[in-house]
């Protein structure tokens, strides 16, 4: 009985001294710090007044198959994009084709959100683990998003 | 004790009845939140260019205390542009019961941008639309056009208790509005709420505040003498669009009944005429699949549309008029409304 309560004596202390290590913010030496994240489109919601949560308009058209959006992360940290818009014949908003735009994310507001660096441009929400970019074309009534959908490339 | 017998075994018989009885007698007492009388000219068959005068009145209960301005929508057709063609006046009586001061004719203001209503956090025209929807208006594109009150009413149910709860305030709206150069036909709607509590539903006849649909009247109105055919908003058109407000540098559907134009084994092609802010024509009548329309009923059809895809026009190049027609593969069946085909509107 006594050698059992000896063992586990040792082994409360062991777990007690476990538990008061620091924890460790320190990323993973063995994972990349530096990689891109690629998106393509998932769904392209058209919100107007009735329709308030949106219509997906993305598969009756082909050209939104050629749109990526890829984050660049360096050194741990989100730092630029590219947009490569493919045969979409319009932007959702003012940028060059291949640019890499530097940017910073922003993990103060709520939701999360990526904004162009320097700006408070916002290019992207990060919410319930979905990636989304909203603008508008024409008519101030109707709003866009592009829902992204992380691919491997 | 016969009596009271007899009463029994009457409630007992129609115990049911005598329930329904008493909760529609509850229900009227606290029914008063209404629009009583709607006053439109003729009936409401107006005469094209004319400046016309319609009254609008309505009891409200106003919440125990608070402070409000006082709300006063309109659904129309969008082009009357009721927002710079109307005026409104807005009167009062029973702000006295509620320790306020009655107002006579002041003027009310369209609801100033970046003004939303509490329970949808929409502009208010929006918030309208989601609760009331169009109403039967489901030809065109028409609007929740949204006045209220620069004065703010401060509320105190208990001010005046000599009436108990049977107090109400009772509004008085004269409009004034230009029935502009068109012919149409559609339903015009009117409703009153205010800032404070917005549509918040009343849910219940226990919850003793808030928006109902009694609130609201719809009238139906025809305006004659006017240029072109008669624009009716109360039939479903055979082309239509998705959604209904759009500028031609957005997305859009266009929606057609075929009726009995095409046969089951037809590809039916949309088909479509651009003019340019230039006044240069451009012409989209190719049978490829960016045309081909999706079919979605029997006789009705749909494409999604880009329009500086569709006609493949290039940087700088601007749409100011567009108009559609349909064709089966080998251009042996057209469905074309004129010589240019039906004309869509975008929004103004």
């Amino acid at each position: 009985m006594k050698k059992i309560m000896t063992y586990l004596a040792a082994a409360a202390g062991l777990l007690l001294a476990a538990s008061c290590q620091p924890v460790s913010t320190e990323m993973d030496p063995d994972y990349p710090s530096d990689y891109d994240i690629s998106y393509a489109l998932g769904k392209v919601l058209e919100k107007d007044p009735v329709n308030v949560t949106g219509i997906d308009v993305c598969p009756y058209f082909d050209f939104f198959k050629t749109f990526r959006f890829t984050i660049h992360v360096r050194g741990g940290k989100m730092s630029s994009f590219t947009i490569e818009n493919g045969d979409v014949p319009f932007y959702p908003f003012n940028c060059v084709e291949g640019e890499e735009i530097e940017c910073r994310f922003d993990g103060e507001s709520s939701p999360n959100v990526l904004r162009i660096k320097e700006t408070d441009e916002v290019i992207a929400i990060f919410d319930r683990g979905e990636c989304y970019l909203p603008f508008q074309l024409d008519c101030e009534q109707l709003n866009y998003e592009y829902r992204f959908r992380e691919i491997a490339e | 004790m016969m009596i009271m017998n007899g009463i029994i075994n009457f409630f007992n018989r129609y115990k049911f009845v005598c329930l329904a009885l008493s909760t529609v007698f509850m229900m009227a007492g606290m029914c008063r939140m209404s629009i009583t009388e709607v006053t439109i000219p003729d009936s409401g068959n107006l005469k094209a260019n004319q400046t016309v005068p319609i009254q609008v009145v309505g009891e409200y209960e106003p919440g125990a205390k608070g402070n409000t301005q006082v709300v006063f929508a309109i659904l129309a057709p969008s082009y009357l542009n009721l927002y710079e063609t109307a005026s409104l006046t807005f009167s009062s009586s029973g702000f006295n019961y509620f320790g306020e001061t009655d107002v006579t004719d002041i003027e009310m203001i369209p609801v100033p941008d970046g003004e939303t209503e509490v329970s949808t956090s929409l502009d208010w025209s929006s918030a309208y639309l989601a609760r009331e929807g169009v109403q039967g208006n489901i030809g065109g594109d028409v609007k929740w056009f949204v006045f209220r009150t620069e004065r703010t009413f401060t509320i105190d149910d208990k001010a005046d208790d000599s009436l108990g709860d049977d107090k109400f305030i009772i509004g008085t709206v004269k409009i004034r509005f230009n029935t502009g150069s068109r012919n149409a036909k559609f339903y015009m709607g009117f409703s009153f709420c205010g800032t404070e509590k917005g549509l918040t539903l009343k849910y219940s006849d226990t919850e003793e505040y808030g928006y109902n649909p009694d609130l609201k009247k719809v009238v139906p109105v025809e305006i004659t003498g006017g240029e072109g055919e008669t624009d009716d908003y109360t039939v479903l058109k055979l082309i239509s669009t998705t959604p209904t407000v759009f500028g031609f540098g957005d997305i859009f559907a266009i929606n057609f009944d075929a009726g009995s134009t095409f046969s089951e084994d037809d590809n039916v092609y949309l088909c479509g005429k651009a003019v340019l802010s230039d006044g240069t024509e451009k012409t989209m009548e190719e049978k490829v699949s960016k045309a081909l329309m999706e079919k979605t009923g029997t006789s009705t059809y749909r494409r999604y549309i880009y329009p500086k895809d569709f006609f493949s026009l290039g940087q700088g190049e601007e749409i100011s008029e567009l108009y559609v027609w349909f064709s089966n593969e080998d251009g042996s069946k057209i469905s074309k409304e004129g010589e240019n085909g039906h004309q869509i509107q975008e929004a103004e």
